[in-house]
């Protein structure tokens, strides 16, 4: 076919200067190796600017629950508008975060990350000069916007590495960033202390805190600009002037998205798992204080912990994806993420029912690993349920994170209907029987969780139904066709009958 | 003749309540004791003891002749000086200190358990603003004095040592807002969250206090407890009625904003709007090369 012939010669041109890669690629010029401690261009380059810069987001969304105490005085607020504020701090990216899978799709994550940042960044500021309940709402909500730069986060991963180590690289991005919602609660309270110290009243002191995580966004948003790219082989605008890269249609990006029922029962099932996360984030530290009367610092200490356990329990999920890749394929991915989830739900149900101290800090401790690591395994399925509409369904499965986040608080912990306890017990109850869709993904080439593969699917086959016929006549669609050979491993071991494609060579057929 | 009957401004282990121990001499007592009741009692307790015995025996430690009611001790200092002097008179298992200390500790209830429901309202309290009136923090000044209610009987107020007055929320300022509940047992009791004075104790007294910077808006009145000498709650008085409803005042509190922070917030969002506006200019013109 004439068109691929034309990609063949793209591809051998690209390989040849392929070698000016630090790290080892393959015919897409994503890198099939992840070196964490290295800044290379571009790919680990993308990797730190994207983590940091998301971990800003997450630090300045959940900054004000640490100085409540102090910000309740002076606004004079009551628990129902705190609540109110908390439940707005999350829906906000509900929307974002679909409008930033498009915005990635469409324009690229560089620039969608950082124009989301730099514009949420205002909204961190004027937190500084709040005076009433309901302009303490706005501010949260509007920079609770910047947790959708989670989507381009996961989208530029999948964008810079391999299949191999596409479930680590997100895993990592992801956890990391997650992390600034614990990192947060330790991070505030001593940037108060210290101005306090300096001189400032109490009610001045925490309104110049407010700085520090401004301050933060907003280099982070500017160094993603200077020194980051889109893909590996440049930016988006750069590579559609040359004509390597199709400008993509709205419409039909979308289209491909939302007919695609995966996206839907991942949306659903990472809202019980990163929605619970988030949920946890805004009540642990005050059950933590009611319940075994500790002061608000331990209180404090006990709800960054949770938030911590980012560190490694995220990447340990994506981790584990790619391991069980290795070996089962996209099946074995599959399992592993309904089976820790599962495990999540009935750690959470313990959680509620824990009476002592100690034993609820373990037990929290391992529920926030089995559910952040849950997280993990999710983004280690979405990279493969669209080429062509990756952003739109990274999107609407993050967006599904916040959807399961408002819920969650609005059915739960919202007024006093439920105790704490009974809250958290209740919300693991819903963590298993949202997990249950998991059963109901299948991919034609690859099988299910209860079904095998059909006998005839191939990944190509899968990954080029989403171009028509007249695409493809003009090659749109080759991109698709390469990611379609590099995730040939997701087949697992067992399934040689593909030609077996080294990752960082080019393949010969094409 | 029986056990002592005690009474304790908390409730005590269960083998000093009335009825529960067969002998009543204080050396009994003191052997039934356990080392894991030391950390928890530092209340104060009164003993009334109406047993031959003790009644001697204590009669004499006070140097009392005429006796119209059964002998008591009460306050903490009081048992410990009269265990100091049942040690000396026979053979010591313990150490004076170590005996003094767990006599202390044995016959007194757990502090954790101080209710305000306990608490006698002894004092008269009187608070400078009038019913209403908005004072400003950091500028106003509120006046309280306080009196012993002079109806009690004399000698009620021996056990005080000093007077802490204190800020306390009215209740319109503590619904929907549960880090401010009233709560019985004073450990976990929010009401009175700031200490505008603590003076050492006399029949009468005035404090001038000048509203701080961090006293948040909202309602208050003034409480007034008095302290015995491990600064225990003994007693209080308070500027309100029982329901908390008359004689409540209000303090607005500083909004803690600034004009140069109000300027640097703009000049910071409008730099990060700018900067996004430059990449895009520099975008596309690269793109056009």
């Amino acid at each position: 076919m004439e068109d691929s012939g034309k990609s063949s010669l793209h591809v051998e041109s690209s390989a040849a200067e392929g070698g000016h890669f630090k790290l080892p690629v393959d015919s897409e010029q994503k890198a099939t190796e992840f070196w964490l401690f290295s800044f290379a261009k571009p790919h680990m380059r993308a990797f730190h600017l994207s983590w940091f810069s998301f971990f800003c987001c997450f630090v300045s969304t959940f900054a004000a629950p640490p100085l409540v105490p102090l910000i309740r005085d002076n606004l004079n607020l009551t628990t129902t508008d705190i609540g109110n504020a908390g439940i707005a701090s999350v829906s906000g990216a509900v929307f974002a975060r679909l409008a930033m899978g498009t915005a990635c799709d469409l324009v690229g994550p560089r620039l969608a990350s950082a124009s989301l940042t730099l514009l949420t960044a205002p909204a961190v500021f004027f937190t500084s000069v709040i005076n009433s309940a309901s302009s303490y709402l706005l501010v949260r909500f509007f920079t609770g916007f910047s947790l959708a730069s989670f989507v381009s986060t996961q989208f530029w991963m999948s964008s810079m590495f391999s299949p191999p180590v596409v479930g680590l690289a997100n895993g990592i991005a992801g956890g990391w960033g997650n992390l600034g919602g614990g990192a947060t609660q330790l991070i505030m309270p001593l940037v108060y202390d210290l101005i306090h110290h300096i001189g400032s009243t109490n009610f001045t002191a925490w309104r110049i805190a407010f700085f520090i995580p401004g301050f933060m966004q907003t280099l982070s948003a500017i160094a993603v600009l200077a020194l980051g790219q889109d893909l590996p082989n440049g930016n988006y605008r750069k590579l559609e002037k040359v004509g390597d890269k199709h400008k993509d249609s709205f419409r039909k990006v979308f289209y491909h998205a939302v007919t695609n029922y995966r996206g839907w029962i991942l949306a659903l099932t990472y809202g019980y798992c990163f929605g619970v996360e988030l949920t946890i984030d805004n009540i642990i530290a005050e059950y933590f204080y009611d319940k075994f009367n500790v002061n608000l610092r331990t209180a404090g200490i006990i709800g960054a912990s949770f938030g911590l356990a980012n560190i490694i329990s995220r990447p340990g999920g994506g981790l584990l994806s790619d391991w069980m890749s290795r070996r089962y394929g996209m099946r074995g991915r599959l399992w592993s993420l309904w089976v820790v989830q599962i495990i999540g739900g009935v750690l959470c149900i313990v959680l509620g029912r824990m009476n002592n101290l100690s034993a609820s800090i373990i037990v929290m401790v391992l529920f926030s690993l089995f559910v952040q690591a849950a997280c993990g395994l999710t983004f280690g399925v979405v990279p493969f349920v669209s080429r062509r509409s990756l952003g739109m369904i990274s999107g609407m499965t993050g967006g599904g994170g916040n959807v399961g986040a408002v819920i969650t608080q609005l059915i739960f912990f919202k007024g006093s209907k439920y105790s704490k306890e009974t809250g958290i017990t209740l919300m693991g109850v819903m963590i298993l029987c949202c997990t249950l869709p998991i059963t109901l993904i299948y991919f034609p080439q690859w099988g299910g969780l209860f079904c095998g593969p059909r006998p005839k699917a191939t990944a190509e086959d899968y990954y080029a139904a989403e171009w028509s016929e007249d695409e493809k006549e003009r090659g749109y669609h080759s991109a698709s066709v390469k990611f379609a050979e590099n995730s040939v491993r997701e087949g697992g071991r067992r399934r040689d009958s593909s030609p077996a494609v080294p990752a960082d060579d080019t393949p010969s057929h094409v | 003749m029986g056990p002592p009957r005690i009474f304790a401004g908390s409730s005590p282990p269960s083998y000093l309540r009335q009825g529960t121990t067969p002998r009543c001499n204080l050396l009994h007592l003191l052997q039934r004791c356990n080392t894991s009741d030391v950390v928890q009692y530092t209340a104060s307790a009164h003993l009334e003891f109406t047993d031959n015995d003790s009644l001697r025996k204590i009669d004499a430690f006070f140097g009392r002749s005429n006796r119209t009611a059964p002998s008591s001790v009460s306050g903490k200092e009081d048992l410990h000086l009269l265990l100091q002097q049942e040690t000396k008179t026979m053979a010591a298992l313990l150490s004076n200190q170590a005996a003094a200390l767990l006599l202390l500790l044995c016959y007194i209830g757990p502090s954790a358990a101080v209710l305000f429901s306990s608490l006698p309202q002894t004092l008269r309290v009187t608070a400078s603003p009038s019913p209403g009136q908005v004072l400003h923090a950091g500028v106003d000044e509120i006046t309280v004095t306080w009196a012993v209610n002079q109806s009690l009987t004399a000698g009620t107020d021996s056990g005080y040592k000093k007077v802490k007055v204190t800020l306390c929320y009215a209740p319109v300022s503590q619904t929907d807002r549960g880090w401010r509940k009233t709560d019985d047992h004073l450990k976990k009791d929010k009401t009175c969250q700031f200490k505008m004075a603590t003076r050492p104790y006399a029949a009468n007294g005035t404090v001038t206090y000048t509203v701080e910077r961090s006293i948040p808006t909202a309602t208050f009145f003034v409480r007034a407890y008095a302290l015995d000498a491990s600064d225990t709650e003994v007693a209080y008085g308070q500027s309100t009625d029982p329901k908390k409803t008359t004689n409540l005042f209000d303090i607005v509190g500083i909004t803690g904003r600034h004009a140069s922070l109000d300027i640097a917030a703009a000049c910071f969002s409008a730099f990060s709007v700018v900067a996004l506006a430059f990449f895009f200019v520099v975008e596309k013109r690269k793109a056009k090369k």
